[in-house]
């Protein structure tokens, strides 16, 4: 297919991964439970003329740049049931931004990486090499306190900490963070993937690739899985679903919040 | 902070995952529409003035992820064909399995009319 042009002429990168997508033979169009009918065609490109999708040029100093919002993207396995879609639509489960930040905000409360297990000493081991830096770092990036503990109770999370991230949460826009009807997309899914908002704070920020952050997701796991071997058709396979999801959730995040200037230097005469 | 290893390394990883892509499609990998954008991308990032090195960084974060994205749907796909794929047996197979054969009744069983 002729690559789609923005109105200056250049290519647009959604509108290309949406078609590198679309080529992997795994793109359909369609929702999450393919059976049911879309009351209005959700899973489409928005037209380049759609609201929030401009480019500028200007003269002379030529910084151009490009905000991309709002894309389709459909990705189909063949189980019907683990469709993922990601679609912007109007908000459908009628939540809006606040009441999204703070369920967020509120699973930090049961984060997995604060959890710590005391016993086997080999998995107290690697939470404490793994986590802990990931802790310490949101600690310092975020200026706030999260502590991890081994009570079911867990950890105690100061009302300024809650604050601190309901703030950072609520400057990303809504697209990014929200979801869907049937799947959320963006930061939200992150979270609901890896089970953790400071792993995903991590992946967002772009500090831990996102296999680092699906192994971490999955410490206790891979500990077993080392101590007693791996199955293939089951550990492998959520593996590369979480890793799959993640990524999808993150990328949607990062191009719906991200504007590229490019500025060329001036000849020096 | 894990490293995202060197960008040369992503776009090769890219560029294979891309491949096999196209092989599924039917076409050559070149005239992907997907493929001349990283290609683009690539080489207009290449050079920066080195003053802003993460916005670099991020952009080859980006291309990480999407490798990510790109690599573990194949593989799902792939363990999935092989393992979740194939439905129950039938019958006559499930009989098989033990080494029986399911009865002929040449006249059938009197069930249809």
């Amino acid at each position: 297919m002729a690559a789609p042009r923005g109105r200056e002429g250049q290519i647009v990168p959604i509108e290309l991964l949406v078609a590198a997508s679309r080529e992997c033979g795994a793109v359909v169009s369609g929702c999450s439970t393919p059976g049911r009918p879309r009351p209005h065609g959700s899973a489409r490109l928005l037209p380049l003329g759609a609201p929030g999708f401009h480019c500028r040029a200007r003269h002379g100093h030529t910084p151009r740049r490009q905000k991309g919002r709002g894309f389709t993207r459909t990705l189909a396995s063949p189980k019907a049931k683990t469709t993922l879609c990601n679609t912007v639509l109007d908000n459908p489960s009628q939540r809006n931004k606040d009441q999204l930040i703070r369920a967020a905000v509120k699973f930090l409360e049961t984060d997995t990486v604060c959890y710590k297990v005391e016993e086997p000493a080999g998995l107290v081991e690697l939470q404490k090499n793994e986590w802990d830096p990931m802790i310490e770092w949101a600690e310092k990036r975020y200026n706030v306190e999260i502590g991890s503990s081994t009570s079911i109770l867990g950890p105690n999370i100061p009302a300024r900490t809650k604050d601190t991230f309901t703030s950072h949460l609520a400057s990303y826009n809504t697209w990014a963070l929200q979801g869907t009807e049937d799947d959320l997309s963006g930061i939200e899914y992150v979270i609901a993937q890896l089970k953790s908002l400071i792993l995903s704070m991590g992946v967002i920020d772009r500090h831990i690739p996102v296999e680092k952050a699906v192994l971490l997701s999955r410490l206790e796991e891979e500990y077993q899985i080392q101590r007693w071997g791996n199955v293939e058709w089951a550990h492998d396979y959520d593996l590369y679903e979480l890793r799959a999801r993640t990524a999808a959730g993150t990328l949607f995040a990062h191009l719906c919040s991200e504007s590229s200037t490019v500025k060329h230097k001036l000849l020096q005469d | 902070m894990a490293s995202l290893g060197s960008p040369l390394r992503t776009l090769r990883s890219l560029l294979r995952e891309l491949r096999y892509v196209s092989a599924k499609a039917g076409r050559p990998y070149r005239d992907m529409a997907a493929y001349q954008h990283l290609r683009e991308a690539f080489r207009a990032h290449r050079i920066t003035s080195e003053k802003l090195c993460r916005a670099q960084h991020e952009l080859h974060f980006q291309a990480a992820t999407y490798l990510c994205l790109l690599r573990s749907v194949r593989e799902h796909l792939a363990l999935h064909q092989v393992y979740h794929a194939r439905g129950e047996r039938s019958t006559e197979e499930a009989a098989g399995l033990v080494g029986l054969k399911l009865p002929q009744q040449p006249g059938g069983k009197g069930w249809d009319p």
